[in-house]
């Protein structure tokens, strides 16, 4: 099918020339079944406008760099074929929610401060010397955390989230599930130092349980599940005799 | 963002009418408890009506709540956790259940 061709609109943006983003289209060879959106901006970049700028890393869903907003829905555009679309036209345009810098590259700082403040690692009361062994976990000690450990900090969630559009103070999906994540580790004992950042009315009381940030999850973590449970843990904890035991 | 973003997507949309629904429920309480403080024994037509234009708004509103719970509560049973299925499916036997007992009482004092 060497005549095959789809139109890809992707957003434009230089700070020091444009008042504001606009939509610029390339039409574009679709050579290949296996072709994602990521391709057609790669294609872009190196045979028609080198000036185009986005992240990407791993073309393989993993790293979480290449999230963007695929005909208005947040995706990893290495995940996002191009056989879905065609022969419509794709519009890319960088993730909902975060300040843009360049074209499709937004600003990820207040991401960044928000997974920080959530301190994503194990947490122990006193470490214990390496010689002292391994912390053994069971299967099903694992299998508590496991879907919470799959998030790859790529933000869709954060796009996806009208809560967090309308309030930026909000700590979202992604920093709440995997404060989660850490929570119901049984090697970790930092329950008490994130409480009072997860337990904020910016944190998990903001959320109405919108539920598009685990729709569009593209590893299957499900964020809404993890604010919810932790409202119904915190609740517990305060309500409960001995709730706030450690 | 733009005031018009809860109509961008379907399940924007169901969320936003999810969330409106308890605004009819709290006007159906309001006049209830409004009518109870009047001490009236028999309600309106008026009250009647609007109780019939409620209750879509309260089995839709219930739907959702209930259809969430799985997602919300979060048990184990014998070590083993509790499907979210079988949570979502005792949150209906017992709205179901509290339905019919509530019902049956209510047909008793009535007659």
């Amino acid at each position: 099918m060497p005549d095959k061709r789809i139109t890809i609109r992707a957003t434009r943006y230089d700070p020091d020339r444009d008042e504001k983003p606009r939509l610029q289209s390339y039409d574009i060879p679709f050579y290949d079944e296996s072709m994602v959106v990521l391709d057609a901006l790669n294609y872009i970049k190196s045979d028609i406008d080198g000036s185009l700028s986005y992240r990407w890393s791993c073309r393989m869903g993993i790293c979480g760099s290449c999230g963007m907003m695929v005909n208005g829905t947040p995706k990893l555009t290495c995940n996002a074929f191009l056989r879905d679309y065609w022969p419509g036209a794709i519009t890319v345009q960088p993730l909902n929610n975060f300040p843009l810098i360049r074209d499709l590259v937004i600003d990820m700082d207040d991401f960044m401060h928000k997974l920080k403040s959530i301190k994503p690692w194990i947490i122990r009361k006193q470490e214990l010397p390496l010689g002292a062994g391994e912390h053994h976990q069971t299967n099903e000690q694992i299998d508590d955390f496991r879907q919470f450990s799959e998030c790859i900090n790529c933000m869709l969630c954060y796009a996806a989230c009208p809560v967090y559009g309308l309030n930026n103070e909000f700590l979202g999906p992604a920093a709440i599930a995997l404060a989660r994540r850490y929570n119901l580790d049984s090697r970790d004992q930092g329950l008490k130092q994130r409480l009072p950042v997860i337990g904020d009315a910016e944190a998990i009381w903001e959320c109405s349980f919108v539920g598009e940030c685990s729709v569009v999850c593209p590893k299957g973590v499900d964020p809404a599940k993890a604010i919810q449970q932790t409202k119904l843990d915190t609740t517990m904890r305060f309500v409960l005799p001995y709730g706030n035991r450690d | 963002m733009p005031a018009s973003w809860w109509t961008r997507k379907r399940h924007y949309f169901l969320y936003v009418a999810r969330e409106f629904t308890a605004l009819p429920l709290a006007i159906w309480l309001l006049w209830l408890l409004y009518d109870i403080t009047q001490k009236t024994t028999t309600f309106g037509t008026a009250f009647a009506v609007f109780s019939i234009v409620c209750l879509p708004f309260a089995l839709y509103h219930s739907f959702t709540f209930l259809s969430l719970a799985g997602s919300i509560i979060h048990l184990k049973l014998l070590d083993r956790p509790v499907s979210s299925r079988v949570i979502v499916a005792s949150q209906f036997a017992l709205w179901i259940g509290a339905s019919v007992v509530i019902g049956f009482l209510l047909l008793r004092l009535a007659q």
